[in-house]
């Protein structure tokens, strides 16, 4: 111990002396072990910490599929939710919920939009959580179609009721109904998605149509049930049911999750990419502080010798120069941790919003052992090499002034082999980055189909206890014509889906061409939405023919439809032999519309998905949509033009709040969300790690240069010109370079197959970035080599010579 | 104390030759010998002195040091033996920089083990008996050459050996600070302690007892 304690001493002693060294390897330690560190606590917070519910684990979510239709993530049906916990014995409860959003409002404060969600009475029984204030739900206050009674987050308690200890019993208006507040959840409890309100489900069994898949549902498994078991009984019970109901359940099945596992599986690949990335990142740095080791080693030969001659084994040699090493990474951890809590916040404030559990990222013990682990790690990876080498000395030859021995070569040998491992992990890097900006082009490449520039989003949603039917829409007839008084609006209108699902809510019909009969075909479903105002002028959706809804289009008025392109070439083979002709809507309607129009397409959920089939009714003549995503073309900055929204929806109706206002540049770029984060963190992880390449090649190179300098200037005296002595180093560090470039080409068609899902229009393996990255990189280090050989090249013989 | 039979140091060469540095040695040093190894640059003096002082592992012959076969040791053991029973002394000194003149007293100490308060206790004896207490907080590069070369003889009697190695320690002094250390090594010498110096003055040679002459690796 006391020993060791010699060791530290003399290890911090060295360190200080030499504080150029000890700044620079702890500048690229802390870089490397804090960016390691920041994305390890997204990756503690996502994907390792337990969801806060006692033995979640045993917590299941059940996902809808029906991979006959190609539906691969779906709601599920209420009444096979029911089925599935009747007839087993698998779950201690279970429980199914919708989630929506309420309006707050009407007691004097700024009327606000909040989470909502319906839940049946087993909800909180499944998630284990309890209220600290009040109950849950009574089986019998579970209503059909009346929902009176609420549990409100801890959040919303304490921000709109100021903490008030008396709030179980007292009435309050959720969007303009008396409703009475049983229960706050406890503090952090949001689920799901940042539910401020629970209310119950008011699902009507009796009028519940079997495939009507518009709810969620979650189970607890019974112990000793393991979730394999589960999923076979489910099955059974979905195949028994698609034979029983063939019409409504035909091809369903469910898939159960583990609820965690269901939350974090968007972000999971990318998370684990951007762990691997960076851990690369730390591998190149440890690789060069390594690198700056062996040429302190050669300087302190000397003295590893003198230290031997006096007694000191290999063990405690190696303890000694271990021992600094691990000091420099434990001062670069405490510097990576510092960096860490700064990069954490910057990493969650880029991360796409809504991103699961991102209010779970922080530093904890786990993140602490981590960085402490690395650090540990670190120290040991980039001090063995070294400290190996330097255990190993000829204490004989060492000890000889200007003795020559077979260290210097060993030491060459091994800076040349962490270099070409730098080279080669730059490679991969650089090509996973290049492989992620060029699908992130290929991209923003992708037309979404409508014109995201200086539009302004807003959604309304109007309450059904104070509005009724054709109320919503004169609501939101008055509300575009006030919008359109505004200075700077040039098109105002309406959707209940906009596209790159920026409303959060999607619908779909069966689109049947008259004459067909009125049945379920899956190969017919269309997108739908309801629009009012000039909703394709304000978004730049272009008419291809025919014309956009007018005045006459109102309730009165013939039934009418617009399609878009996609429809109109599905059923009818082009735009223009759609028109006049007529179709029904499976099941809603029961009358046919006239397709007066066809649109372009526009890309319904996502740039990289499908356009897909889309139906376009007027709001007038399908009056039964409460809300409206409301969409504004200005002149100038629409982002500026929220407030006038707001005081233009205020001013139809006082309590009415709006909600979910952003730009459609910005639900544009939303929707590009983890591929654009991935993208940037592996562009800004590769390009410190070609700057470490670069750093690492110059550094072994300028070192080569010192040690051969007697030999360059023995060749310069023997007639070698300049251009040779150029060539001499430069052959020496291109070789090297060359050589990573090879092992790091194999290493990338290996590993960039790990990032296949994130890509896109560019294949894992794609020849062109196959080609560029290597040959960026041959520049970068032909850059690194030039300045130490330009130093060998300007050497003077003369000195050269003298010097050794 | 110590005896060499055929002793031989070489390097191969290319094509199975060799290139030897030492040959044929047959040497016998007796306890309480100051011995002093003299000959041209190249004849193989510093290179049986590291022999002596088991640095050096590629020789062929019998070593016998104390009775134990040294030849037929470990490195390990040799090691451990050598920490027992040698000190070294060099040309240049051979401090370590970075540590006070009380830290390199203390290091071959704590390189065998012995624990805080033993070294302490020797370290302190030493200062007062090479009357260097006043330099214990100085750096090696805040003394003079005799200074540093008295720190250097300080450390290697610091953990008691039979035996001291000395390689040119005077050469790089000027003639009085040589000889002041010269007289050291007597008064050591006197004390019981082996002395085997290398070095290339006739007037050093002559504070010891014997000399052997080197010439191409081999004994004349």
């Amino acid at each position: 111990m006391n020993t060791l304690l010699q060791d530290i001493r003399y290890g911090l002693r060295m360190l200080l002396k030499h504080k150029g060294f000890t700044a620079v390897a702890v500048i690229a330690l802390g870089l490397g072990i804090g960016a390691n560190t920041a994305i390890f606590s997204l990756v503690n917070g996502v994907l390792l910490r337990p969801l806060p519910f006692p033995d979640a684990e045993r917590i299941i979510f059940f996902e809808g599929n029906n991979p006959s239709s190609g539906i691969t993530e779906s709601n599920i049906s209420f009444l096979d939710f029911t089925d599935w916990s009747q007839q087993t014995d698998l779950f201690a409860s279970t429980a199914a919920y919708w989630t929506g959003n309420a309006n707050l409002g009407a007691d004097g404060a700024e009327p606000e939009r909040v989470p909502r969600a319906g839940v049946t009475t087993g909800f909180f029984s499944v998630l284990g959580v309890q209220p600290v204030l009040g109950r849950t739900f009574l089986p019998e206050e579970d209503k059909p179609e009346a929902i009176t009674v609420a549990i409100i987050s801890h959040g919303l308690w304490k921000r709109r009721f100021g903490s008030d200890p008396a709030i179980v019993g007292k009435e309050v208006q959720i969007s303009s109904r008396p409703i009475t507040v049983v229960g706050v959840m406890p503090p952090g409890f949001e689920y799901p998605e940042q539910t401020q309100i629970w209310v119950t489900s008011a699902v009507n069994i009796s009028d519940e149509p079997r495939d009507n898949r518009a709810w969620s549902a979650i189970g607890r498994l019974n112990p000793g049930i393991d979730l394999k078991q589960a999923q076979t009984r489910i099955s059974a019970i979905n195949a028994q049911l698609a034979k029983q109901s063939h019409e409504t359940n035909k091809g369903w099945d469910a898939t159960l999750w583990r609820l965690h596992e269901r939350l974090v599986r968007e972000v999971k690949p990318s998370l684990l990419a951007l762990l691997g990335a960076v851990g690369f990142v730390l591998l190149i740095a440890c690789a060069n502080v390594a690198n700056l080791l062996l040429a302190r080693s050669a300087a302190r030969q000397k003295e590893i010798a003198i230290r031997a001659a006096m007694g000191a084994s290999r063990t405690r040699v190696l303890r000694q120069m271990l021992t600094e090493s691990i000091l420099l990474s434990a001062i670069g951890g405490m510097a990576g941790l510092l960096v860490s809590i700064w990069l954490t916040d910057v990493l969650t404030s880029i991360v796409p919003e809504g991103a699961a559990r991102l209010d779970q990222v922080g530093i904890d013990y786990r993140v602490l052992t981590f960085a402490l682990g690395v650090s540990a790690l670190t120290g040991i990876l980039f001090g063995i090499v070294p400290a190996l080498q330097a255990s190993k000395l000829d204490v004989t030859s060492a000890l000889k002034e200007g003795g020559r021995s077979a260290e210097g070569n060993r030491r060459t040998s091994a800076r040349s082999l962490l270099l070409i491992g730098e080279v080669a992990l730059s490679l991969v890097l650089l090509v996973g980055a290049g492989l992620l900006i060029k699908s992130f082009l290929r991209l923003q490449e992708v037309r979404p189909g409508f014109n995201s520039r200086n539009v302004l989003m807003a959604m309304v949603a109007l309450p059904g206890a104070k509005y009724k039917d054709q109320q919503f829409a004169e609501f939101f007839r008055q509300l575009k014509e006030r919008l359109e008084a505004a200075p700077g609006v040039q098109a105002v209108g309406g959707s209940i889906n906009l596209p790159l699902a920026a409303s959060g809510y999607s619908i779909g019909r069966g689109f049947v061409p008259e004459g067909r009969p009125l049945t379920r075909d899956e190969s017919f479903d269309a997108g739908y939405a309801t629009i009012t105002g000039d909703y394709f002028r304000a978004l730049q959706v272009p008419l291809l023919v025919g014309r956009i809804f007018e005045l006459r289009d109102n309730a009165e008025g013939p039934k009418v439809v617009i399609i878009n392109e996609a429809a109109a070439k599905r059923h009818y083979g082009s735009p223009a032999d759609a028109i006049g002709k007529r179709l029904n809507m499976w099941r809603d309607d029961k009358f046919p519309r006239e397709i007066v129009g066809v649109v372009g397409d526009t890309k319904a959920s996502s740039l990289t998905g499908e356009s897909g089939a889309q139906i376009y009714v007027p709001h007038a003549q399908d009056p039964q949509w409460n809300f409206m995503a409301m969409v504004v073309r200005t002149a100038g900055d629409p982002a500026a033009f929220a407030t006038t929204f707001r005081r233009a929806v205020q001013a139809l109706d006082k309590d009415q709040p709006i909600y979910n206002v952003r730009t459609m540049d910005d639900v544009v770029m939303n929707s590009l969300g983890t591929r654009r984060v991935s993208m940037q963190l592996f562009a800004v992880f590769s390009c410190a790690a070609l700057l470490l390449a670069a750093l690492g090649i110059y550094g072994v190179m300028a070192y080569s240069v010192t040690q051969r300098t007697q030999e360059i200037g023995l060749r310069m005296a023997l007639g070698a010109q300049k251009s040779d002595v150029l060539g001499l180093v430069i052959r020496q560090g291109m070789t090297l370079t060359v050589i990573g470039i090879i092992v790091g080409l194999a290493g990338a068609f290996a590993l960039t197959r790990v990032i296949g899902n994130l890509l896109y229009g560019v294949t894992a393996t794609d020849p062109a970035t196959f080609v560029a990255i290597p040959l960026v990189l041959l520049f970068v280090a032909l850059l690194a080599c030039y300045l130490p050989a330009r130093r060998a090249a300007r050497l003077d013989p003369t000195r050269a010579l003298a010097q050794s | 104390m110590i005896t060499l039979k055929h002793l031989e140091r070489f390097y191969p060469l290319a094509k199975g030759k060799f290139f030897y540095v030492l040959r044929d040695i047959n040497l016998e040093v007796n306890e309480g010998d100051f011995v002093s190894i003299m000959g041209p640059s190249g004849a193989g003096k510093s290179s049986l002195l590291h022999v002596l002082g088991m640095h050096d592992h590629a020789w062929t012959g019998e070593y016998f040091f104390d009775e134990d076969p040294i030849h037929s040791l470990k490195p390990k053991e040799r090691s451990t033996l050598r920490n027992e029973k040698i000190g070294f002394v060099f040309q240049n000194y051979h401090l370590l920089d970075d540590l006070t003149v009380y830290e390199n007293l203390d290091i071959p100490l704590s390189y065998r083990h012995v624990n805080k308060a033993g070294r302490d206790s020797i370290v302190c004896d030493a200062l007062d008996r090479f009357h260097i207490v006043g330099k214990k907080d100085l750096y090696p590069r805040q003394l003079s050459g005799g200074q540093q070369q008295l720190v250097s003889i300080a450390r290697a009697m610091i953990a008691n050996p039979k035996l001291i190695l000395a390689d040119e320690p005077t050469g790089n002094l000027h003639s009085d600070q040589g000889k002041e250390i010269m007289e050291m090594f007597k008064s050591l010498n006197a004390g019981g302690t082996t002395i085997i110096q290398v070095t290339h003055s006739d007037v050093n040679a002559a504070y010891g007892n014997r000399i052997i002459q080197l010439r191409d690796g081999f004994i004349v």
